[in-house]
């Protein structure tokens, strides 16, 4: 999957690449990587999985080229929602995975509170994300995108994520 | 070496081995393959898994584009040394994360992305799926070293299999040998036994109940059999062996050159040769008479055909030269490419003689029935001729009484009548000898008898003749008819007289005789016991052997024609004959002749003997000799006196008589001498003896009775005389009468 918005970039060349393509892909990812309930598993027809941006979206054009390519390339679809700057009357709950703009950062406890642990995972790319309570804080490190996972969150939310996501992640928290 | 021609173990081995090895190389093979293959397999599955979780483990890092931590996982491979290379590439192909070297060395780029396969090397490759998209791939090569080890180990556990299986097999192989091929040899081995010491009690051991238990029993079986069948040879063999070993007949079995190779009992035993003198290189030659001096004429058995056997008469000579006739069969025979030839000679000396002995009997029974016949023919001229006879003198007696006794007629009347007379005599004699004259025998005293008729005899035989008569004392009673006796008597002093014509002295005596079973050997009287003896003995001219011979002839005469008839001996023979008595005859020219006769004696009288018969004859073992011509004679004194524990010495005539005694003149006690002998007479050896041993005692025999001898002066008054024949018994009483009376008198 990552084979078509890669394509341009080789080895080395990560850290050239605009941070928010890659992060796209990463959000895209995640969604590969993380197990919903059942109940949450398919939500439309079409299996495809929803993200939702709330805030400021920082992602450009990234997200839709990534759901042409995906369309293109005949993977897994996906629909973005943009939520806009949080407002209290938000539902998240169509979404699988919920990003957090760093605009959003006053937010978070409210935004995390407002999922009240139903199945989305949330991601961010802020600082104090994860002590807020969200579950995946997107980090430099090594000058590679990681993350910092909180476990308990991902728990709480009957989300299972993978080994391997936590095999990359650069630190684990367990809580709150 | 052929197959069939190898040791039962080396058959079992290959065969055993070659199967088993065969059955173990395939084994092995397949169990290689298929472990190996296996092994392979489940290698591959297991690089093919291990690809697949460390693949599953880089979907994330290849997705996040972060490869240290697809490095991280890859380099987890290190714990699994055979993977030697591992590469993570993106969907374009990139290498997107290492481990190891790639193998190949120069020749793997690791830029290229196609990843060749390297021989030697196993190459896995899984591609790397997000989300049911490939989003890379994941290249492992592995060197298979554990592949090859586990090629080595199943190649060893082949090594170990096919060993254990090669040593159980040797250990089958060994013991199916002692199994199958032991009993066999064993069966073998009890039959060299057997056959080198030809000892067919042995049996073979069976050792167990299967083929080779089976060929065990039909081995002792058949020894069995050879067995009994050998016990049955030998009785048979011992059988036919003694019977011709102890057959009657001699048996030679002998070569075509002659040479004598085996010989039976009798063969021995006829010849005088031990067996072993026999077997060692004798030929038939050598007991042929004049064989050993090489003058064998004829070689019968040179020409003998199988098939085709001779008999023939010869003679066989005993190892002491003495010959014995022998009537031989023989036969070649050929047995297993030699030639036999096998003789049986039977003895026939015995036959020969019978044959002698037939001959002689048939020449008596001849002169028997010529007798006879003639009897016959004379008793029926004579009986016939008597009646006319009687005619004759009954009208004669009548002239004679009516003719005047001065008539000159007269003497024609007495001529007539005597004449007649003369015949009438004639024709009696001629009746008795053919023995048609009835016999009225009855007792008789013999004694009384003769003197009866002394004056009848002495008129018979005339003045010329000095008569005189020497009776026994003893009861002499025969049962005999007296006219028949009398007539018998006539005829002997008619036939006395007749030898002596110028004159002589006759005598006529008589004696109790015992007559033995050398009498009857003899063929002179039928049954033994105790005769009555006359003899009559005259002095006249005597006879010859010849004409001894024929003295009893009918017809037989020496006188001239018209003297005598010739039938008066034949008339006498014949009435002793009749009364189971004996006539003999004792004559040398011109020294007389002593007829005698034995009549036996009725069993009253013999009885009479009897009780007066002296106590047997003592015996003794002094040295005598004895003289005499006469070969049976002597022969018999010889054997009575040596029977009795005397030692004689023999001697033929007067010259050896005198002879032996000088050689054995110091140890003979007593002489006994025929008064007539050869050469020198007894007279004159009795000359010669007594003037070296003076005290000799000798005692005379002779057939002449003695007082004929003493008046002829040959003997003494006092010599000792006993007349022949000499009874056993009286000859050892005088004997050692003469030697108990010694320088007593």
């Amino acid at each position: 999957m990552s084979a078509v918005p890669l394509q341009r970039v080789s080895y080395a060349e990560q850290p050239s690449v605009r941070e928010y393509e890659l992060k796209a892909v990463y959000l895209y990812n995640f969604l590969q990587f993380v197990q919903w309930p059942e109940s949450r598993r398919t939500v439309s027809k079409d299996g495809a999985m929803v993200i939702g941006i709330v805030g400021e979206s920082p992602f450009g054009e990234a997200l839709a080229d990534l759901q042409a390519d995906v369309r293109r390339s005949g993977m897994k679809p996906v629909r973005i929602i943009q939520y806009g700057p949080y407002q209290d009357h938000m539902d998240f709950g169509e979404c699988h995975l919920l990003f957090v703009s760093q605009t959003e950062k006053g937010n978070f406890r409210r935004i995390i509170a407002r999922l009240k642990d139903s199945p989305v995972l949330t991601v961010a790319d802020t600082e104090n994300f994860i002590s807020a309570g969200g579950m995946i804080n997107l980090v430099q490190s090594g000058g590679k995108i990681r993350w910092t996972i909180n476990r308990a969150a991902s728990d709480r939310a009957g989300l299972r994520l993978s080994a391997q996501l936590l095999t990359i992640a650069v630190r684990i928290v367990e809580g709150p | 070496m052929k197959f069939r021609d190898m040791t039962i173990g080396k058959k079992l081995t290959v065969l055993l081995l070659g199967a088993g090895a065969a059955a173990v190389l395939i084994s092995c093979i397949i169990f290689y393959v298929m472990t190996t293959a296996h092994f392979r397999q489940s290698y591959e599955e297991g690089i093919t898994g291990l690809a697949q979780v460390i693949a599953r483990n880089c979907e994330a890092s290849l997705a996040f584009r972060i490869p240290e931590d697809a490095e991280r996982v890859l380099a987890s491979l290190s714990v699994n040394s055979s993977v030697k290379y591992a590469v993570v590439r993106d969907q374009a192909g990139n290498i997107f994360a290492l481990y190891g070297t790639p193998p190949g060395g120069d020749t793997q780029k690791p830029d290229d992305p196609s990843d060749k396969t390297v021989p030697g090397f196993l190459k896995v490759s899984r591609n790397i799926t997000v989300g049911g998209t490939v989003i890379g791939s994941l290249t492992l090569f592995d060197d298979m070293r554990a592949i090859s080890r586990n090629r080595l180990f199943a190649l060893s556990m082949m090594l170990l299999v096919v060993l254990i299986s090669l040593g159980l097999a040797s250990l089958l192989i060994s013991y199916m040998q002692r199994l199958i091929a032991e009993p066999i040899l064993s069966l073998a081995s009890s039959a060299r036994q057997i056959s080198q010491q030809q000892d067919y009690s042995l049996r073979a051991e069976k050792q167990g109940n299967d083929e080779v238990g089976q060929l065990v029993d039909s081995f002792n079986a058949m020894i069995g059999k050879i067995e009994k069948r050998n016990a049955e040879l030998f009785e048979s063999e011992k059988r036919f062996h003694t019977l011709v070993d102890q057959a009657v007949d001699a048996f030679f079995l002998f070569d075509p050159q002659g040479v004598i190779i085996d010989v039976n009992q009798q063969a021995c035993a006829s010849l005088g040769y031990s067996r072993q003198e026999l077997l060692s290189g004798m030929t038939l030659s050598d007991i042929e008479p004049g064989g050993r001096d090489g003058e064998l004429q004829q070689k019968p058995w040179a020409d003998l055909r199988p098939f085709a056997p001779i008999t023939c008469e010869s003679l066989h000579q005993r190892k002491d030269n003495t010959h014995f006739p022998v009537e031989i069969r023989m036969g070649l025979q050929e047995i297993s490419g030699h030639s036999f030839i096998m003789g049986l000679a039977r003895d026939i000396s015995e036959r020969r003689e019978a044959e002698h002995e037939k001959q002689k009997l048939e020449i008596q029974l001849q002169q028997a029935q010529k007798m006879e016949a003639v009897g016959h023919l004379a008793g029926g001229v004579a009986h016939d001729f008597n009646n006319m006879l009687q005619v004759i003198i009954g009208c004669g007696s009548l002239l004679d009484m009516q003719i005047e006794n001065n008539s000159p007629l007269r003497s024609l009347v007495i001529q007539i009548l005597n004449s007649a007379e003369k015949s009438a005599d004639l024709t009696r004699q001629l009746l008795a000898f053919s023995r048609k004259q009835v016999i009225s025998p009855k007792q008789t005293d013999l004694n009384r008898l003769i003197r009866g008729i002394e004056k009848l005899l002495m008129r018979l035989i005339g003045e010329d003749i000095e008569f005189k008569t020497l009776l026994s004392e003893r009861n002499l009673t025969v049962t005999v008819d007296p006219g028949q006796i009398e007539q018998v008597l006539m005829n002997l002093c008619t036939n006395a007289r007749d030898a002596m014509p110028r004159g002589g002295q006759l005598s006529v005596s008589t004696e109790i005789v015992q007559l033995g079973e050398d009498y009857i050997a003899a063929n002179i009287i039928e049954k033994p016991g105790l005769y009555a003896m006359v003899a009559v003995t005259d002095s006249g001219q005597g006879m010859d052997e010849a004409t001894r011979q024929k003295i009893f002839d009918p017809f037989f005469t020496t006188k001239e024609i018209g003297k005598g008839t010739g039938l008066g001996l034949s008339m006498a023979y014949g009435i002793v004959k009749q009364h189971n008595g004996h006539i003999s005859v004792y004559s040398e020219p011109g020294r007389g002749t002593t007829f005698r006769v034995y009549l036996p004696l009725t069993e009253a009288a013999a009885e009479g003997v009897k009780t007066v018969a002296v106590a047997g004859p003592k015996g003794g073992t002094e040295t005598i000799l004895v003289a005499e011509d006469n070969d049976e004679v002597r022969g018999l004194m010889h054997s009575v006196l040596e029977g009795f524990g005397y030692t004689v010495v023999a001697a033929v005539d007067g010259e050896n008589a005198i002879n032996r005694f000088d050689e054995f003149a110091g140890s003979i006690q007593l002489v006994i001498l025929d008064v007539i002998m050869p050469k020198k007479s007894g007279k004159e050896v009795y000359d010669h003896i007594k003037e070296i041993r003076p005290d000799m005692k000798i005692l005379f025999t002779s057939g002449y009775t003695a007082d004929v001898i003493n008046t002829r002066g040959v003997l003494e008054e006092n010599m000792d005389f006993i007349s022949k024949p000499v009874t056993p018994h009286d000859l050892l009483a005088k004997i050692r009468e003469m030697l108990d009376r010694n320088s007593l008198d």
